[in-house]
């Protein structure tokens, strides 16, 4: 129930960030299109496409983590049936934590403080830190709660065999 | 001391499979609270290292090279490339090269650009009779040239640690990507001359090769216009990316080539791409803010002015560690974790950062086609269905010209500056 729950909402939250991404080629050329043709340049593509890239790339972090597709090196612990590459592979999700859990916390603090006192960006949107600064928090949480699916399934139903044809980046 | 447990501890967490962006990010996030450091920082960095318009360029390229992958134009290619030149002698070879130099103009990945081009080239190179391990290295080797010709994802993301103008840099691959594109070709030739086994395709009539031109010729147009408009001035790498993006669905639409599935596959497939790509340099941002806290960059450098007297040693010294770093790190991993800590080196020993990004990308090319750790190979290995060692093996000639291309690169350093310092003055 936990690991099926936890899948679904990074597969939801992978695909509408990979939609964002198709997003952002359309605000670009939109912006392109008004520069050009009707010598209005927006004001609003360049900062709404940073924001949308901050999130797209925190909170796919957990999608990512379950297509298996983040860079490892890949010279030891090759036989996923072994103990030794499931006690690898538990012992760096684990250490992802260290990594995921520190930003969460930080993050969250941050963006507390930011909200309670109503701070915006010195940008020229000046949109609120509330919606800038949640990606990093969110996505390391969600990246948690991955983790945490990935171990129970490295001791469940094992580690897949990677298929190297699966990243034709 | 400390430098050297520092680097064991990232070698450690690598080696037992630590996702390279966690391994650096949590590493970062160990040394600054050793340090006493407010913690605060890793979020603002993780966040400041995302917020970047420049950036914007590594999805918005691959959504465009995906979508092109994914509409078919590997096999227009290499059609058109084999009508004009696929009867010379090794001309397999040679438009299997000339193939993937034009896929590199389209695609800022090496990955791709061997995948592409070689789900085309193997097979049909194999049936002419071609050596299997020469085909296999040369669609290796081939598909490197997608990071050195522009539009390149390691430039991208040099430009951007760095701080090194990317037009620039996209300008400085050209000469050295086309440089071991010739290269590349000339041994093909030379192979083919004295191997009797291949059998040489029939010249094609002149209808037939306008019609693969015709065919061919918007996804040459759409390359040429995507880089094109970055030195006309008209757009920044990012916009000129989304541009070629928005144009290759319309033409691949427009060909009848596109439907909604492939759509979904080839956004899907940019996000994971992106993401994977991104989060290691958010992770190499936290560790290189923690590093230069602890002085190492300044720690290497010094070490290496104080024995190092001139700047050819301190190239070949960086050259063979980048070397021997290249058997065993991924292409990225290997950009993001090195030049910070070179970088400072580099500097100081007077050492153009435009030339030194073209240099490492060169090294990066011969890490992707040399085992155990190169992408290139496995990817090889998979789509011709081949032994690994048998890929390994037609890769070694390949290799050695890209190492001749790195030292030549010093001795002839025009071949990178002359086009972006020169020529486009």
């Amino acid at each position: 129930m936990f690991i099926r729950s936890v899948d679904a909402i990074s597969e939801f939250t992978g695909k509408l960030s990979a939609w964002s991404l198709f997003a952002i080629g359309l605000f670009i050329t939109y912006e392109i299109i008004m520069r050009y043709v009707f010598n209005a340049p927006t004001i609003w593509v360049d900062e709404v496409s940073r924001i949308l890239q901050v999130w797209v790339v925190y909170v796919s972090g957990s999608y990512v983590l379950k297509h298996r597709e983040m860079v490892t090196i890949e010279v030891v612990f090759r036989d996923p049936t072994s103990l030794s590459r499931k006690l690898a592979g538990t012992f760096a999700l684990l250490f992802m934590f260290v990594f995921a859990g520190t930003a969460a916390f930080y993050g969250f603090d941050l963006w507390l403080k930011s909200t309670l006192a109503g701070h915006t960006t010195d940008t020229y949107l000046a949109p609120p830190k509330m919606l800038t600064h949640a990606p990093v928090w969110l996505g390391c949480v969600l990246l948690i709660l991955q983790g945490i699916a990935e171990i129970i399934r490295i001791w469940t139903v094992g580690i897949p065999d990677d298929d190297i044809l699966d990243r034709q980046h | 001391m400390e430098t050297f447990l520092i680097l064991s501890a990232l070698v450690a967490l690598l080696v037992v499979r630590t996702p390279v962006a966690f391994a650096l990010g949590g590493l970062g996030v160990i040394l600054l609270a050793f340090k006493g450091l407010p913690m605060v920082a890793v979020p603002q960095r993780l966040h400041g290292s995302m917020d970047s318009f420049e950036l914007l360029a590594v999805p918005m390229f691959l959504l465009m090279s995906n979508v092109l992958l994914r509409g078919g134009v590997g096999r227009d290619l290499y059609a058109a490339v084999q009508g004009w030149v696929g009867h010379w002698p090794g001309g397999l070879g040679v438009a299997t090269i000339i193939s993937c130099t034009l896929f590199s103009a389209i695609s800022g990945s090496s990955v791709a650009t061997a995948a592409t081009i070689g789900t085309v080239a193997i097979p049909e190179m194999t049936k002419r009779g071609y050596e299997r391990p020469f085909v296999l290295g040369m669609l290796a080797a081939g598909g490197t040239l997608g990071i050195l010709i522009p539009p390149s994802i390691p430039l991208i993301v040099y430009g951007v640690i760095t701080e090194s103008s990317i037009p620039t840099l996209f300008l400085a691959g050209v000469g050295p990507g086309l440089f071991l594109a010739f290269a590349f070709i000339v041994y093909g030739v030379v192979f083919s001359k004295y191997s009797s086994a291949y059998q040489q395709v029939a010249k094609v009539g002149w209808s037939e090769k306008w019609r693969v031109t015709y065919v061919a010729m918007p996804v040459v147009v759409l390359a040429a216009g995507v880089i094109g408009s970055i030195y006309a001035g008209i757009a920044t790498p990012s916009e000129s990316a989304g541009l070629g993006f928005i144009f290759s669905l319309i033409l691949t639409f427009s060909m009848g080539r596109m439907d909604w599935a492939k759509l979904k596959e080839s956004v899907e497939a940019s996000l994971r791409t992106t993401v994977m790509v991104l989060l290691i340099i958010a992770g190499a941002k936290v560790f290189s803010y923690a590093i230069t806290l602890y002085l190492i960059p300044q720690h290497i450098s010094t070490l290496l002015v104080e024995n190092i007297s001139t700047p050819g040693l301190f190239v070949l010294a960086v050259g063979v560690v980048l070397l021997i770093i290249g058997f065993f790190l991924e292409s990225l991993s290997m950009l993001l974790i090195m030049v910070p800590v070179l970088l400072p080196a580099v500097l100081n020993a007077g050492i153009d950062p435009i030339w030194f990004g073209i240099f490492f990308v060169v090294l990066i090319e011969t890490a992707l086609i040399t085992p155990p750790v190169g992408m290139n190979l496995f990817i090889i290995q998979a789509v011709g269905k081949a032994r690994l060692h048998e890929v390994a093996r037609g890769a070694v000639p390949f290799a050695i010209i890209m190492l001749c291309t790195a030292a030549l690169l010093w001795f002839w350093q025009d071949l990178a500056l002359y086009i972006p310092y020169q020529l486009m003055r």
